[in-house]
């Protein structure tokens, strides 16, 4: 049931439809097949791009950050190198406004400084600010920063943000960069530079993409956040960051998946620190919905694109197709002079060609075919003409019916015999060709009525080459030249009158010659046109006609005649030929 | 019959093509219509607090943490408020102006809970959907609201209670400086504390100076004044200014326990010198952040819930440089550009 269907539908359709179908599906297949490569590949590319951006800001951010701190390390150590500095450091107190001022002016020349100030172990300290009292609540030597310098034994550490609370009433962020400061093994205070923080927020902060998509932040050597856009919410645990996870990174740029989340983390050599950049592998899942849109209407684009050449494409192919169809419908209704419009692609031209030819080769065989029935209707009627005339039959019957009157009752019977038999050979029918030797029987039958009536006054000879009595030929032909050579050729004449029929083979013919020893054909030239009745007239041309219709106008019947004038009485004067083709039974 | 069906076989053919080309042109109405939405830009929401008084570090919390959600989910946050948190004709003015402006949402925080109403009720009408953000209209109408972003002050004033729990022996006397009863927040705060220490202290009538902290600093006085008080719990900054206010006044400061609600620098020196003993803190911020993440959401057809809990910490001496809560107590820097 369903193949039957299915059958309907594609078996008999239009070919237009085929078309159009065929490169629908063609064009449908390959947006379907090519959807998920291009799709894939796009996100890749938008993967890779927006990686490879990321790793460059991530450097430049990551080059900024080391120039700003770098700048501390050189400031610090440009002050722990002074002179004045030692002295103080080492407890002399005289050197202390000097060195102040010193401090002053390098903070001065640095607007990204918060302070610089040197801390005693007694509590002294000299800062780059005079106004500043120490904090009395607080004792710095219990925060965090001032264990490390010391753990760290003159090299400079990095805390990451913090509020800085060694000052009375001012809190403010900074990054503090702490160094431990020695007389000899003698540990003598620490040196300490603020860097106001938000220097490291703007560099991080021109890096901030919108929507979320891309962003940056730092982690301290501590492992915690030094900067992050949304640092509070992570503190509440409304975001969360994989700090386990980029805190380990090496000083090479390294990719680490976690969640949605691809962070490309970099740990820098001077501060420890690591700068992690993150791009949300959500909003490249979620892939822009109007690259889909535009998928889909560029793919209905091509569809109707496909659909509308392979239409116009169909159409074209298709016209000279109906045309030819239309053509082949008015010659199928009988218009036999129908002729094909070939105007199109060569393979189309072609079919009309060739149809062309065929309504050619069809009315051709129509008219032959037409002709030859013609021709059979005539040469029926011709042969029902060259059938025996009544007054023969009269004239036969009137010698049987004196011939029993004087007694000669055997030559009534041999007469009635062979009318009987020439009879029956005449209304036989039947095949139009029949075999020499019953044509040449009919004939004798002929003859042998004729010879009766006549007596001595006519004798006949009969020649066949051998071999030739089973030959076909057209029959009826031969007994009205033998009639022809009687009644014109011998009949009238007062010499015995002597008829010869011989039948010879000459090549591919077959000869068939009736002679006579008669007066001779007058005007033998023009026999044709002569009136029944008159020597020649219509018995030799029925015969003609006859063959001629039958086998072709080259068959026409040859006469040669001489004058009767000093010849001896048995030479024979006329020559009827019949040149017939050998026809095999 | 053949001329039939052949024509019916023309007929599928043009249905075919009928319908190709009905996708082809739906196909690109629909690029063309999405690549029109795109261009119609970032949606806008209007944002009307309380007050632009740049000295309340509060507001400027909330406004960067709206700024902070701007950004990530792409959303334009217009921020304004009256100059003062009293001028309450000028916060109606503004709501009116910003449903004028039709943006995609309003964020308000109403500072009076009767007289904002009728504005909400515009902008509702107007087709503008309102959230509401640290203060919210009346109980009965603020369903008219979307949703209600701010702190749960019955949790922070549970907060305040387990310090005074901490540090105050069951049995004492204990006050309550409310700074206005008939504020949600005043409110709220006031009933959390009782219900966290009640049944363990004497507790003290609650008092109402109703919005003055001039009145708030007598009655800290008259509290100081007596020997049985062991703790004042005062529910917002000015009032816990006025007690610590009082307390620095005496001759010779009394050991009285105090816990307060947000800051000040004020407070960040009393907490080091343990004058104060501990303060509730709003994450102003993360309030900021979640009204226009619910906002966003809304407008992403999302539901909401009626409320929405911003949180809320509690700020001891010893714990008040910790990273999770030092961006809390000192969210800018005060040398800052």
């Amino acid at each position: 049931m369903l193949r039957r269907r299915k059958d309907r539908f594609f078996g008999r359709t239009l070919l237009r439809t085929n078309i159009l179908l065929v490169s629908l599906f063609l064009v449908l297949g390959l947006l379907i097949v090519m959807f998920p490569f291009t799709y894939q590949l796009t996100r890749r590319l938008l993967r890779d791009s927006q990686t490879n951006s990321a790793k460059q800001i991530l450097e430049q951010t990551n080059k900024s950050v080391e120039f700003y701190l770098a700048s501390m390390l050189e400031a610090a150590e440009y002050v722990a190198s002074k002179p004045s500095a030692q002295t103080f450091m080492a407890g002399g107190t005289a050197a202390r406004s000097d060195l102040e001022e010193h401090l002053q002016v390098i903070a001065g020349t640095r607007a990204d400084f918060f302070h610089l100030v040197l801390l005693r172990e007694d509590g002294q300290l000299a800062a780059s600010r005079t106004d500043l009292s120490l904090n009395p609540h607080r004792d710095y030597k219990e925060e965090d920063w001032y264990r490390r310098a010391v753990e760290a034994k003159g090299a400079a550490i990095f805390t990451s943000s913090r509020v800085e609370n060694l000052f009375l009433g001012e809190y403010p962020w900074v990054i503090t960069m702490a160094k431990a400061m020695y007389s000899g093994e003698r540990l003598t205070g620490i040196l300490l530079v603020d860097l106001k923080y938000e220097r490291i927020e703007s560099i991080f902060k021109a890096t901030r993409q919108d929507d979320n998509r891309a962003y940056f932040f730092l982690v301290g050597s501590d492992g915690r956040i030094v900067y992050h856009p949304q640092q509070q919410l992570i503190y509440s645990g409304i975001k969360s960051e994989a700090l386990d996870e980029v805190s380990v990174a090496g000083t090479d740029i390294e990719t680490i998946v976690v969640g949605d989340k691809l962070y490309i983390a970099e740990r820098s050599e001077l501060t420890d620190w690591v700068t992690v950049s993150v791009i949300n592998e959500a909003t490249l899942v979620a892939f822009p919905a109007e690259w889909i849109w535009a998928y889909a209407a560029l793919g209905l684009f091509f569809v109707g694109l496909a659909s509308l050449l392979s239409w116009l494409a169909a159409k074209r192919l298709t016209r000279p197709l109906f045309s030819l169809q239309q053509s082949m419908k008015r010659f199928e209704e009988g218009d036999l002079d129908t002729v094909a419009d070939t105007r199109a692609t060569s393979e189309i031209a072609d079919l009309g060609d060739s149809f062309n030819l065929m309504t050619s080769r069809i009315k051709d065989l129509i008219a032959e075919s037409v002709a030859a029935e013609e021709q059979k209707r005539q040469s029926e009627m011709l042969a029902l003409q060259a059938q025996i005339r009544p007054h023969f039959l009269y004239n036969t019957l009137e010698s049987i019916i004196w011939m029993s009157e004087i007694g000669e009752n055997e030559k009534v019977v041999e007469m009635t015999s062979a009318l009987s038999k020439l009879l029956r050979a005449q209304i036989a029918g039947g095949a139009e060709v029949i075999r020499l030797e019953e044509e040449i029987n009919y004939t004798r039958h002929y003859l042998t009525i004729q010879s009766l009536r006549y007596g001595d006054r006519l004798r006949y000879e009969v020649e066949i080459e051998p071999g030739l009595e089973d030959t076909g030929v057209l029959r009826l032909v031969l007994q009205p030249l033998v009639e022809n050579a009687l009644y014109h050729g011998t009949r009238h004449s007062r010499r015995n009158g002597l008829i010869r029929i011989a039948a010879k083979s000459d090549g591919d013919l077959l000869v068939i010659e009736v002679s006579d020893n008669g007066a001779g054909f007058k005007n033998a030239a023009n026999w044709r046109q002569r009136e029944p009745g008159e020597e020649g007239g219509i018995g030799l041309k029925n015969v003609e006609d006859r063959i001629v219709l039958f086998f072709g106008p080259e068959y026409k019947l040859e006469i040669e005649t001489r004058d009767r004038k000093g010849l001896a009485d048995d030479e024979m004067t006329t020559v009827i030929r019949i040149r017939h083709p050998k026809v095999t039974l | 019959m053949t001329e039939r069906g052949k024509s019916k076989k023309i007929d599928r053919l043009r249905l075919i093509l009928a319908g190709v080309i009905l996708a082809m042109i739906v196909g690109i109405v629909i690029f063309a219509f999405t690549s029109s939405q795109r261009q119609k830009g970032p949606k806008k929401v209007i944002a009307v607090a309380k007050t632009t008084d740049t000295s309340v570090a509060f507001w400027l919390s909330v406004r960067s943490g709206m700024e902070e959600a701007g950004r990530e989910f792409s959303v334009d946050v217009d921020f304004r408020a009256p100059a003062s948190e009293s001028d309450i004709e000028g916060q109606i003015r503004m709501m009116d102006q910003a449903i004028a402006e039709k943006p995609d949402a309003i964020l308000l925080s109403a500072s009076d809970q009767h007289l904002l109403v009728a504005p909400v009720l515009r902008a509702r009408d107007a087709g503008i959907p309102v959230i509401m953000f640290d203060s919210s209209i009346e109980a009965q109408t603020d369903k008219f609201a979307e949703t209600f972003v701010a702190t749960d002050n019955v949790r922070a004033g549970g907060l305040a209670a387990s310090a005074i729990l901490e540090a105050v022996p069951d049995g004492s006397t204990v006050a309550i400086i409310a700074h206005n009863i008939n504020t949600t927040s005043g409110h709220d705060r006031e009933s959390g504390i009782r219900n966290g220490i009640d049944g363990h202290y004497e507790v003290l009538d609650t008092y109402d100076c109703e919005g003055s902290k001039e009145r708030a600093f007598e009655e800290a006085r008259r509290l100081l004044a007596r020997d049985d008080v062991a703790a004042i719990i005062c529910t917002n900054e000015y009032t816990t200014s006025a007690t610590l206010d009082a307390i620095a006044e005496q001759a010779e400061p009394r050991d009285v326990v105090v816990v307060g609600f947000d800051n000040s620098y004020q407070m960040m020196n009393a907490l080091e010198d343990r004058t104060l003993t501990a303060t509730v803190i709003q994450k102003a911020f993360n309030m900021g952040y979640l009204a226009v993440d619910k906002t966003v959401r809304h407008l992403n057809k999302e539901a909401l819930e009626p409320f929405y809990d911003s949180d809320s910490a509690l700020i001891t001496r010893d714990v008040m440089y910790e990273k999770e809560n030092e961006q809390l107590l000192f969210p800018f820097n005060p040398q800052g550009d």
